[in-house]
């Protein structure tokens, strides 16, 4: 009976205590934690999942976790306090500090001089240094430093674009998408990735074909600012009771910065953190709205787009110009009239072999796209002649010699567009062929092909855009530069987009003006279509045009 | 008589199978102004370009001056410098003001120096009445207009002989006049002409001579007032009534 009163007793005992318990926990204090909880994997919100290690955010239905969310609740408890999570913007930081809204900030605000002297930064409680990634079975696996990267084709997060310098012969490659990076990586296309740790982390749950390699605190590492790599918490300023204790436990987590024990501390919470959101290496690394982009992009990129849109028109006026030069010559000598009688047989054998070959040319060089033809020039040269073209004879060589090809047929169609009775009058007063072609013929050819020609330079604009594949860098290129370091495909397309616009629509209202200024006689077909370009055969300047018309 | 400047002889022309010129004989003396009319597609216009070199003779021989210009080694060029043609459609050069499509056969041509070619242009035209056009491009005239400045073209090269082809047949009937006017005048001072053209009155007043011609042969050819007075044969006499009852 005793022993059974004794049990009761006990759990009663038992009971009591953990109400105490209970109770002091309630009387606990309460240690308010401002987090941004859209920094992947630092901090995010999410739904509740059954899982204990969720943290309710103030204020809201949702939880919050992360590696912010890990060493808060690790900190409140040591410091014995019930953790509040509070959701906050990064630049709300200093103000809830000051306000007493929250007691402690996780991530999100930058360890400068700025910040310092407006709050007090802890410890760090993570280094996110930059580091490699490599295939784990691949040749720079070994590097034991950024130099032994030579040569490789490597990745770089657009926040390191500055490492690349550090990497000797770097050959830095572009990807639309991070988990199409990582691809590279594992099929050798790329051989290293430049990015920070939690990243790499976070990648290495995935791609167990990876390794990462990290010469952090090496002579061999790359230069980036501490303070982009020390993650640090910080109390409003002046509190120097809170900042001393979170110190205490965060150099625990450290010893003071001992390299080994805390990257092997920081990267397991790291890795509790990731693995609950491996979704993270896929995201997108910030969303701010188009116009802020667009802003961003133009400040770190407008001379470049400038630059190209320079080189594109460079490009577009001297191919137009010598593609002129060119159409003339053809068209003029596809339109030289063969005299039977007085004409040798070796000239009139001559101009047929010029004939055939220029029709060839006219239909090779349009009967092909140009991008193919720009491959197939610029390495044909090298390959069968080892002639090794600097990449702007190619493209001013490519660009005319096309559009060349086009107004030929545009030249032939508009001198014969132009009334035999121009010829005939000519002929009348003794002018010989090149007299009246030079003085009466190709004036008025010129005239009347002039929205031709302006047709080509539009096209020729546009059409340069495929000359990257030859590594000019035109405007084209610059757009696949620019997101090549900050992933804004839309807001980069839509400024080339107006770029290239702007430079037709100038263009257009140009051309318009010429045309008016060199007088619209009435006297003048001017030819607006195509049409004149496509008539084809061989034609025999100018008997075959002849109507009965003419024969009055 | 002085020596033919032209002598057409045994002209034919085909093209492909077809005849259009059947062995033309004919001469025109220095001072002459012929006349050619017949029915429309009876050859005339295809006779003249034939003799301009335009069209390359089937068979025989056209001697100006005494030599046969069908041959080989004459340059048809410098040949047509020498011999004016006047065309129906007139043939200015789109692309010049009216001095310059005056000029430019001087100084391309004949390399005159532009002064030269200039006072040169302005005196011809003076004389069809356009020096107050100079400046005009041919967009801007008339049809009379035009073709009084291809009239003064023509002259400026100071041919031997002139070629008209129907060169009133474009115009409105109040136009005809002001050309029929020059070429009038040009008749008077002298200057050989050879003349296609459908203006009967005209053919009768002017010429010193008339050619009628019908399915590419010379039917008849005479003295004006006996051609169209008496003619000798029945294709002229049914062709020119026909013509006057139009
Ligand atoms: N290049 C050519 N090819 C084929 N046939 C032609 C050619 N030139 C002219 N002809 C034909 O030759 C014939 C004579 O034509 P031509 O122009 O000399 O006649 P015309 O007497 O001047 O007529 P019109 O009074 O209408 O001017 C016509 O039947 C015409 O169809
Ligand atoms: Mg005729």
């Amino acid at each position: 009976m005793l022993k059974k009163l004794s049990v009761i007793a006990l759990v009663m005992l038992m009971l009591l205590t953990c109400s105490i318990g209970i109770f002091a926990d309630e009387a606990k204090e309460v240690l308010k934690v401002g987090i941004t909880c859209d920094n992947l994997p630092f901090s995010w919100e999410q739904e509740a999942d059954g899982n204990a290690k969720l943290v309710k955010i103030n204020d809201s239905e949702l939880y919050a976790y992360g590696y912010d969310v890990i060493i808060a609740n690790r900190m409140a408890n040591k410091l014995g306090y019930t953790l509040e999570i509070v959701k906050l913007d990064s630049n709300d930081f200093v103000n809830a500090l000051e306000e007493g809204k929250v007691d402690a900030v996780m991530s999100g605000l930058v360890n400068n001089d700025e910040n310092s002297e407006k709050v007090d930064f802890t410890v760090p409680f993570y280094y996110n240094n930059v580091v490699t990634l490599v295939k784990a079975d691949g040749e720079y696996v070994s590097a034991a430093s950024v130099s032994d990267l030579a040569g490789a084709n490597v990745f770089v997060a657009a926040e390191y674009i500055d490492c690349l310098a550090s990497i000797p012969d770097a050959n830095a490659i572009e990807y639309d998408d991070m988990s199409a990076m990582l691809e590279a990586i594992v099929s050798n296309e790329c051989n290293a990735a430049i990015v920070n740790r939690s990243y790499a982390k976070a990648a290495l749950t995935t791609y167990t074909e990876l390794a990462m390699l990290d010469f952090y605190g090496t002579d061999g590492d790359y230069s980036v600012p501490a303070e982009q790599v020390e993650i640090c918490m910080a109390v409003k300023k002046g509190n120097a009771e809170l900042l001393e204790a979170l110190n205490v436990e965060l150099n625990k987590l450290s010893l003071g910065m001992n390299k080994e024990f805390t990257f092997k501390n920081f990267d397991s919470s790291m890795h509790t953190a990731i693995t609950l959101n491996p979704d993270f290496i896929y995201a997108e690394p910030e969303t701010a709205s188009f116009i802020d982009n667009i802003v961003k992009l133009w400040n770190r990129f407008g001379i470049t787009y400038l630059t190209g849109a320079g080189t594109t028109l460079l490009i577009s006026v001297v191919g137009t110009f010598f593609g002129c030069v060119i159409g003339f010559l053809v068209g003029v000598v596809q339109t030289i009239p063969v005299d039977k009688k007085r004409d040798s047989l070796l000239k009139r054998a001559l101009l047929n072999v010029v004939r055939a070959v220029m029709r060839a040319y006219v239909e090779i060089f349009r009967g092909t796209p140009m991008i193919v033809q720009a491959v197939f020039i610029y390495y044909g040269a090298q390959m069968m002649f080892d002639i090794k073209m600097d990449m702007w004879t190619a493209a001013f060589f490519i660009v005319s010699i096309n559009t060349g090809a086009y107004m030929a047929e545009t030249v032939r169609g508009g001198i014969m567009s132009i009334d035999i009775g121009q010829t005939e009058g000519a002929k009348a007063i003794g002018m010989t062929h090149v007299q009246t072609m030079m003085s009466v013929i190709l004036p008025q050819t010129f005239r009347v092909i002039i929205p031709q020609i302006g047709n080509n330079f539009i096209i020729n604009i546009k059409d340069t855009s495929v000359l990257s594949v030859i590594s000019i860098s035109d405007l084209f290129f610059s757009h696949k530069a620019a997101v090549g370091a900050l992933y804004t495909y839309f807001e980069s397309a839509t400024i080339v987009m107006l770029i290239y616009l702007t430079m037709t629509m100038v263009t257009s209202v140009l051309l318009r003006k010429l045309e008016k200024k060199l007088g619209g006689d009435a006297n003048y077909d001017v030819a607006t279509t195509d049409t004149l370009a496509l008539t084809s055969g061989t034609y025999n300047f100018p008997d075959k045009k002849k109507t009965k018309e003419d024969f009055r | 008589m002085s020596e033919p400047i032209l002598q057409i002889k045994h002209l034919s022309k085909s093209f492909g199978t077809h005849q259009v010129l059947t062995d033309i004989d004919f001469n025109v003396c220095p001072g002459d102004v012929t006349t050619i009319i017949g029915a429309s597609g009876s050859g005339k216009s295809t006779l003249l370009r034939c003799i301009n070199l335009l069209e390359e003779p089937t068979s025989g021989e056209i001697l100006y001056n005494g030599n046969d210009i069908t041959a080989k080694s004459v340059n048809p060029a410098s040949y047509r410098s020498k011999v004016g043609m006047v065309f129906q459609s007139f043939n200015l050069f789109n692309n010049m003001s009216v001095l310059k499509n005056c000029m430019i056969g001087q100084t391309k041509v004949l390399k005159r120096s532009k002064e030269e070619a200039e006072a040169n242009a302005m005196k011809f035209l003076k004389h069809v009445g356009m020096d107050p056009y100079i400046n005009a491009k041919p967009a801007q005239l008339s049809g009379g207009m035009k073709q009084r400045v291809a009239i003064a073209r023509a002259l400026a090269m100071d041919p031997e002989i002139l070629l008209f082809d129907e060169p009133t047949s474009a115009l409105d009937p109040q136009m005809v006049g002001e050309v029929l006017a020059v070429m009038r005048d040009l008749a008077k001072s002298g200057m050989t002409m050879l003349i296609v053209t459908h203006e009967m009155a005209f053919a009768r007043d002017v010429s010193s001579r008339v050619v009628f011609m019908k399915d590419g042969v010379i039917c008849e050819d005479g003295a004006p007032e006996q051609l169209f007075g008496n003619p000798q044969q029945e294709a002229t006499r049914e062709f020119l009534s026909r013509f006057m009852n139009n």
